[in-house]
């Protein structure tokens, strides 16, 4: 029997293990295999507890928010992990355990809301795939403003190469949301693609982002002011997607409003 | 610096001069005609031009290859322009600016521009020998090629209707969203209707139970059937009755969308392309040699 009163002691231990991946990854210049298993060995905890809770379930843990969340910090560690092996970016594991252990931190401070329920709506293979990877994409498209932001104030183009790596992995992840989110959407409203007020705003960022890689094609920095707002510019319309559209007008007929989500 | 090799250049001149004229023209078809006459385009005329067009553009790509109209859908400009045009569009939209969704002459014909550079630009990337990232860019590219010629020219094809069951009666009746009803080669009748409730009263799952041809068929939220190769079947709504009472009618949704397996190929090699795009990382900067 597996609940989630035994959550504490699981998330303590996977909480300690990705903290001292990220610092120990912080701290080599190189990619450090010690990083690689810390993080490693915190998922394999991890993925401990949501295989007993799914047993003991006797369905997978996806109905209800609380347990939704478990799959966020899941794949945000998950994710930080590949991208470190990949690109060994130093700061990605840190900022990746940030954002785990906040979800984790929610379910540990709020156990009211493990009861709170999904609607039939939301209950699908997608929803995982579909929410976590652009929470994901939002995350590292959200390091690409920063560091437009910090291009801009110090009137530079020395962080466009690093902004570059981040749009690249930040738009594959908001594509791969995109597009679960159509399949889904065929499933569940007869259209992969319906022109409702966050499909129109996840048009936009994608459009803003795939103008910034097609313009960094062609090959230079002249225009980084126009690149830097580009970035800028499609951070601030993910906001408007991601909860934005809510206070919209138009929302009001959005087939996205699950109320307090 | 990285440059695309066998990028034809037309110079920037031009291309402001030939893309504004074009847009200038949808303008003013936009004024005179109004909406644009969507179920003109219904199959086959739809095919044939997409047919048409395919065969044309690779023509113009293989003989006209120093055309000015082969250099402007390859200019690297026009990807900027359409894109930019694009964004300028959805943000209208975006802000609740119904006039620009698809079916006004100017939607449709930068849907139809984009398509074109898309295509031309597909044609010059599978040409190339040497080309670095060719898998990505023939996922990417040819997949969104796809999924948008699904979406965009299958929309003539697609149609949507509601029909209400009943536990009382059989009916093949569906209304479309202009209140004209058709009836449709379906007998369905409503058997039963099961809702499962979460403790505080919010519904947790609702199946209905459809007996639809004389053939026995369970109905949920998310998971559609499949009636025909372009129809499928989605619970939309019940009954609200108090809890406890069995509901004594649904509500149905019938899509028609037989360019459906378009669009979901063309997503389904995107997604792959991702994939590639996240595994492959930033184009590296000295490449494409052709």
């Amino acid at each position: 029997m597996t609940t989630w009163d035994d959550f504490t002691i699981f998330a303590a231990a996977a909480s300690a293990l990705w903290i001292a991946g990220s610092a120990v990854a912080m701290r080599s210049k190189e990619l450090s295999k010690a990083a690689v298993w810390l993080t490693a060995g915190g998922l394999c905890v991890y993925v401990a507890f949501i295989v007993a809770f799914w047993v003991t379930l006797q369905r997978p843990p996806l109905r209800t928010l609380g347990e939704t969340r478990l799959w966020y910090s899941l794949f945000m560690a998950l994710s930080g992990l590949l991208t470190y092996r990949r690109w060994h970016y130093r700061w990605i594991l840190l900022f990746s355990t940030i954002v785990s252990i906040v979800f984790v931190a929610i379910n540990l401070l709020k156990p009211e809301i493990h009861d709170q329920s999904l609607m039939p709506a939301l209950q699908s293979f997608w929803f995982v795939p579909h929410v976590t990877v652009y929470m994901f994409s939002y995350s590292v498209l959200g390091c690409s403003f920063l560091l437009a932001v910090a291009g801009e104030i110090q009137r530079t183009g020395q962080y466009l190469a690093t902004a570059d790596r981040l749009v690249y992995v930040g738009l594959a992840f908001l594509t791969f949301g995109m597009l679960s989110g159509a399949l889904w959407a065929k499933e569940a409203w007869g259209y992969f693609w319906n022109w409702d007020p966050k499909e129109t705003w996840a048009a936009i960022t994608w459009s803003i982002y795939l103008l910034y890689i097609h313009l960094r094609l062609s090959g230079n920095v002249r225009h980084r002011r126009l690149l830097d707002v580009l970035l800028i510019a499609g951070f601030l319309c993910m906001q408007m997607c991601w909860y934005g559209v809510n206070y919209l007008p138009s929302a009001q007929d959005s087939m996205h409003t699950y109320g307090n989500m | 610096m990285p440059v695309v090799a066998n990028l034809v250049k037309m110079g920037i001149r031009k291309v402001f001069i030939y893309w504004p004229a074009y847009f200038g023209a949808v303008i003013i078809c936009q004024l005179l005609f109004g909406r644009f006459p969507t179920d003109f385009f219904a199959f086959p005329v739809n095919g044939a031009l997409l047919l048409f067009a395919i065969a044309g553009l690779w023509i113009l790509y293989k003989e006209k290859r120093n055309s000015w109209l082969c250099a402007l859908l390859l200019d690297r400009h026009t990807t900027f322009i359409l894109l930019s045009l694009l964004l300028v569009s959805c943000f209208v939209m975006g802000f609740g600016g119904d006039v620009l969704v698809a079916s006004s002459w100017w939607f449709v014909l930068l849907m139809t521009a984009l398509l074109c550079h898309l295509l031309m630009v597909i044609f010059r990337g599978v040409s190339m020998k040497n080309r670095r990232y060719k898998w990505r860019f023939v996922l990417n590219h040819i997949g969104l090629f796809i999924a948008l010629v699904g979406g965009f020219v299958g929309s003539a094809d697609t149609h949507e209707w509601r029909m209400v069951v009943s536990k009382a009666d059989v009916t093949s009746v569906a209304v479309d969203a202009g209140g004209r009803h058709i009836v449709l080669p379906y007998e369905l009748r409503l058997k039963d209707f099961n809702i499962d409730y979460y403790p505080g009263g919010m519904p947790a799952a609702f199946v209905a139970g459809l007996e639809i041809n004389g053939k026995n068929v369970s109905l949920e939220v998310n998971h559609p059937y499949s009636l025909s190769v372009a129809d499928n079947l989605y619970l939309l709504d019940y009954e609200h009755r108090p809890a406890g009472e069995s509901p004594q009618y649904c509500i149905l949704q019938l899509v028609r969308e037989p360019w459906k397996y378009a669009q979901w190929a063309g997503i389904w090699m995107m997604l792959a392309g991702c994939v590639l795009l996240f595994a492959q990382g930033v184009n590296a900067r000295k490449e494409v040699q052709a």
